[in-house]
């Protein structure tokens, strides 16, 4: 299984939103996915509760087959990090054809949080393109930076060219982290899109409208993500 | 741990490795909203006759002015046009001369305008032959006076489309809101919700 943590100190950044669009699109690439909602919140299970119960499995012909059955999501539970690994070594052993686990984590960087980013095979930090964004961003890098897992900064909600505001912050913020930021930058963004906002209903772009942008952009960062794993699992195979 | 440069290249690579660029911020929405096009077909309005685009012209027209913002029934006003009269073919034509979306938006406002100005007359004839009774409400949450028989029609092409009435409606708004280059409202929303996003998105807010 696959490992990636979605994280940052900064809270209304998008954790939850990107971590549900990637776990829909490795769910819709065939592989089969589990979401850890690691969030007292439980933003993430509540909108699987919504979602499992009527979401057909959109690979299914016969329209029939449910989705849970190849997209997990677990609850927050209390256990500490000795719990987590646990439940980690367990759900390895039993299924063994999970492609992915994702962690969806709270807005604090606190011990169990560097903990499950050790555990990752690699560190999204969804941030906004905003001065109060990058400051906590920047924070949360520079205390990441001690973990060896690698780590990339996503950008979420990008504006449109015409809300010139916006944009000209968007320019700035991005200009700031390629300078500062101890980190790689996705090429790859998640523009501000209306679709997004169906996930917290428990809905997904991915699902309901494959063809739209926001379908689009979340794919590509699967397909991005997982690409770039591979290629880091070449390397460390050939040292 | 990776380092900064290794890693961004890595991703770059990772990004651009099915020959396509990566995907960056949109340039301008309006462009990648129209490829969304295709819910001509899930509205069912591609092929429904003329007489049938009228009814749903009519049911969306109907006499809601107490309930539904004047600007939301300008956006509906906007569904006859683009039923009626405007085609994909020319829509693709006038991207393919370079116009774009300033051609589109032009080309829509004129054909909007003259189909506003035909429907009303039309509406008005109508309304004036149709008795009271036979208005029936609607979903209670849009609770529009809709004619019985066009409200049949529309309760039909709804369940084709597998909706309730409120969704359906909510598509032949999206389909507006994407002709005019504005961010489709997407939403099946709690009750009373829908109606206030509605104008509010069609007022470009």
């Amino acid at each position: 299984m696959r490992k990636i943590s979605v994280l940052n100190q900064k809270g209304g950044c998008g954790k939850t939103v990107t971590a549900m669009s990637l776990a829909s699109a490795v769910f819709d690439a065939g592989e089969t996915v589990v979401v850890f909602d690691c969030d007292k919140q439980a933003t993430s299970a509540e909108t699987f509760d919504l979602l499992r119960q009527d979401i057909v499995d959109p690979r299914d012909e016969n329209n029939e087959r449910l989705i849970d059955n190849s997209f997990l999501v677990i609850p927050y539970f209390e256990g500490g990090n000795a719990g987590l690994e646990a439940v980690l070594s367990l759900m390895e052993q039993r299924y063994p054809d999970i492609g992915y686990g994702i962690f969806d984590l709270p807005p604090q960087l606190q011990s169990r949080e560097h903990s499950v980013a050790s555990l990752s095979d690699l560190i999204v930090v969804p941030m906004l393109p905003s001065h109060g964004d990058y400051r906590s961003t920047i924070q949360t890098l520079e205390v990441l930076s001690s973990s060896s897992t690698p780590c990339i900064v996503l950008l979420n909600r990008v504006p449109k060219k015409s809300d010139t505001k916006r944009w000209e912050e968007y320019l700035e913020i991005k200009e700031l982290l390629q300078q500062n930021a101890n980190c790689a930058i996705s090429p790859v963004e998640l523009t501000d899109r209306a679709e997004y906002n169906l996930i917290n209903g428990g809905r997904f772009p991915l699902f309901e409208y494959p063809r739209s942008v926001a379908s689009k952009e979340t794919k590509a960062l699967y397909q991005m993500i997982d690409r770039t794993l591979n290629a880091l699992e070449s390397k460390r195979k050939a040292a | 741990m990776v380092a900064k440069n290794d890693m961004q290249a890595l991703l770059e690579e990772a990004a651009a490795s099915d020959g396509s660029e990566p995907l960056k911020a949109p340039v301008e929405s309006v462009p990648e909203a129209l490829p969304d096009l295709d819910i001509f077909q899930r509205l069912g309005l591609s092929d429904i006759s003329a007489d049938d685009k009228r009814e749903l012209f009519h049911a969306l027209m109907e006499d809601a002015s107490s309930l539904v913002d004047q600007t939301y029934q300008d956006a509906v006003e906007g569904t006859d046009s683009v039923a009626s009269d405007v085609t994909m073919q020319q829509i693709s034509a006038l991207f393919a001369n370079g116009k774009g979306q300033a051609g589109l938006s032009d080309f829509l406002k004129q054909k909007t305008q003259e189909k506003i100005d035909n429907a009303r007359r039309h509406h008005d004839a109508i309304m004036d032959a149709t008795p009271m009774e036979k208005f029936l409400p609607c979903d209670d949450h849009i609770n529009m006076r809709i004619p019985a028989h066009a409200k049949k029609i529309l309760n039909e092409r709804a369940d084709g489309e597998n909706k309730t009435l409120s969704q359906y409606l909510i598509y032949c708004a999206n389909l507006v809101a994407l002709l005019q280059g504005k961010e489709p409202f997407l939403l099946v929303a709690p009750r009373g919700f829908f109606m206030k996003r509605a104008a509010r998105m069609a007022k470009g807010g």
